[in-house]
Parts: structure tokens; sequence; C-alpha cells
């Protein structure tokens, strides 16, 4: 296959129009268009159409954004209160979770622990069992049971 | 300006107009460019330190890109706004427009910026930023020849959007 016989993508002329082809490939193109009054008008269309975009003008905004922008950094300002406001969010909800936090272990020191019950339930177990062993108290091996349960 | 880096306010003064344009033409507004604007320099600002002396505009239409891309996403998680690509999407009026934009040929603009977003992105930074293949390929990590096919299909849109508003 020679050079002028191969095969383009179409958007080899997108390409071509903003000079990114190399020049070897970009020769083969040109011999392809003189050959192709298609690929001309294709070509043609797209010229068109990135001309119109290019030749769009510049738009620059308000004066007043400007001002603003250079001259007070209103806006700029308003991001960073915006970001403060955002981290002061940040701080209370870290300062909100370590208090709820101190609220638990101060909970969990306060709340007695099962030995502090009273009536202290195993001395109670205990105690019931003895006076049951003097007895005919069938719930005396019952208790015993339930002791041994608690000391576990 | 030291060492060939200027100061902020020298690039809101002396490319501020186009780093407007570029976020109008990727927006398709001025209250979306107004935004895109402000924190485009506001990452040029915390940026500057890191620029090296180069092409200064390929660096900002880089950022202001990064800037839309990223309000793109951040409106799809949680839409709030019409976008362009929707298809009744209508560039809205700008009342705080200057005169020249006000007498754009609004239908150019129209087509424009209803092109979906991943063929009005590398049109704009083709044919209004005037960057390379390779730049916008770099800008938008995608490889030199989805830059190519993307180009072409959008203007392709565009003529055919053009042409059908003609009719």
């Amino acid at each position: 296959m020679t050079l002028e016989q191969r095969p383009f993508e179409e958007d080899a002329l997108s390409a071509y129009l903003d000079g990114e082809l190399d020049a070897e490939t970009r020769r083969a193109l040109e011999h392809r268009l003189a050959e192709s009054a298609e690929w001309r008008a294709i070509l043609d269309e797209l010229r068109e159409t990135r001309s119109a975009v290019r030749a769009l003008p510049q738009v620059s905004g308000t004066p007043e954004f400007w001002s603003r922008l250079l001259a007070g950094d209103d806006t700029v300002v308003d991001f960073t209160v915006e970001r403060a406001r955002r981290h002061r969010g940040w701080r209370v909800a870290l300062a909100a979770a370590a208090a709820a936090l101190v609220l638990v272990v101060a909970g969990a020191a306060l709340v007695p622990k099962r030995d502090r019950v009273r009536p202290a339930v195993a001395t109670f177990a205990d105690q019931h069992a003895a006076r049951a062993s003097l007895g005919d108290d069938t719930l005396s091996q019952l208790a015993s049971v339930g002791v041994q349960g608690l000391r576990r | 300006m030291a060492d060939g880096i200027p100061t902020w306010e020298e690039v809101a003064r002396d490319h501020g107009r186009f780093l407007y344009t570029v976020a109008y033409r990727l927006a398709g507004n001025d209250d979306d460019a107004q935004d895109l604007v402000q924190e485009a320099l506001l990452r040029v600002r915390r940026g500057l330190e890191r620029y090296e002396p180069g092409s200064l505009e390929g660096w900002l239409a880089r950022i202001v890109t990064n800037v839309f891309l990223d309000e793109m996403r951040r409106r799809k998680r949680r839409p709030t706004t019409a976008f362009p690509d929707d298809p009744d999407w209508v560039v809205p009026p700008a009342p705080g427009a200057d005169v020249a934009s006000r007498e754009l040929p609004r239908h150019l603009e129209e087509a424009l910026a209803s092109l979906p977003e991943e063929y009005r992105v590398p049109v704009v930074l083709c044919d209004v930023a005037d960057q390379s293949y390779e730049q916008i390929a770099a800008t938008l990590s995608i490889p030199i020849g989805t830059v190519r096919s993307r180009i072409h299909r959008g203007r392709r849109l565009l003529r055919g959007a053009l042409t059908e508003g003609a009719a």
C-alpha cells in the first residue's frame, strides 16, 4: 500500500486543521483530499465551524466582579469564611463526640459493679444455702449452683 | 514578578480575561463562570509557589478546567441544577454580561454550551484556550487519540446544531 492509498479516519481532518499531523501524514491526507470531493466538503464544514468558535470574542465578566475580587477580595474572603465555617462545624462535632465519650466513661465509673449490688446476691445466696442445708429445703442445691455461677 | 513567577494580582489582571473566557465557554453562563474563576484563582494563589515558568495560560486553562470538572462531578453526585448536557438546558440570559458578550452569536453559544461535556471541554480547550492535543490530553488524562476524536466529533455536532438552527 502506498502512502497515498492509506486509509484515514475522518478525525484526521480536524487534526489536519489543528496542525496536529506529522508531515508525512499531512501529505498523504492532502493527496486524499485532492481526490475526494466528499472529504473536501467535510473539511470545509469543519474549517468553517472551527473558525466560528475561534472567532467568538473573549468575555471578561462585569467590572464589579473584578473590582470586588481584586480590591476588596470580598468573594475570596467569603470562600475563607465558608471554609472556616466548615472547620468550625467539624470542631463542634469533635467537641460533642469528646463530651459524649467523657460522659460514657464517667457513667461507667459511677454505675455500681456487680459485687457492689445491694443486697449482695452472692452473700445472700450463701446465707440462704447455709440456712437451707439445716432443714429440708430442696432449694439449697439450687442456691449452691447459683452461687457458683455468680462466683464464676 | 520575581524569578518569572507572577503575583496573584498580576495573574488576575493580565490573564483574567483569558481565564474568564475559558470558564464562560465551559460553563455557558456568567454565574457559573464567576464561581469557576474565583475558585481557579484561589487554586492559583495556593499553587503559585509550585508554578514553573512556562505557558502561564496553559497552566490557567488546566486549573480552570479541573475546577469545572470537579464542579460537574459534584453536581452529578448532588444534582440541584440543570446541566448543559440536559436536552432541555438553555443558556440563561446573562444580565451582568458586558456589551460584547450580549452581541455574541447566540445560536453558536447555545450550540457550544449544549454540547455534551466530553466533547465541549476538548473543543473549548482547543479552540478557545488554544491548547495543543498533547496539552489537552494531559489536562484531561486521556490519550491523544481520544482528544483527536472528541474534538472532531464535537465540531461535527456543533456543525449539525448550527445547520439545524439555521433551517
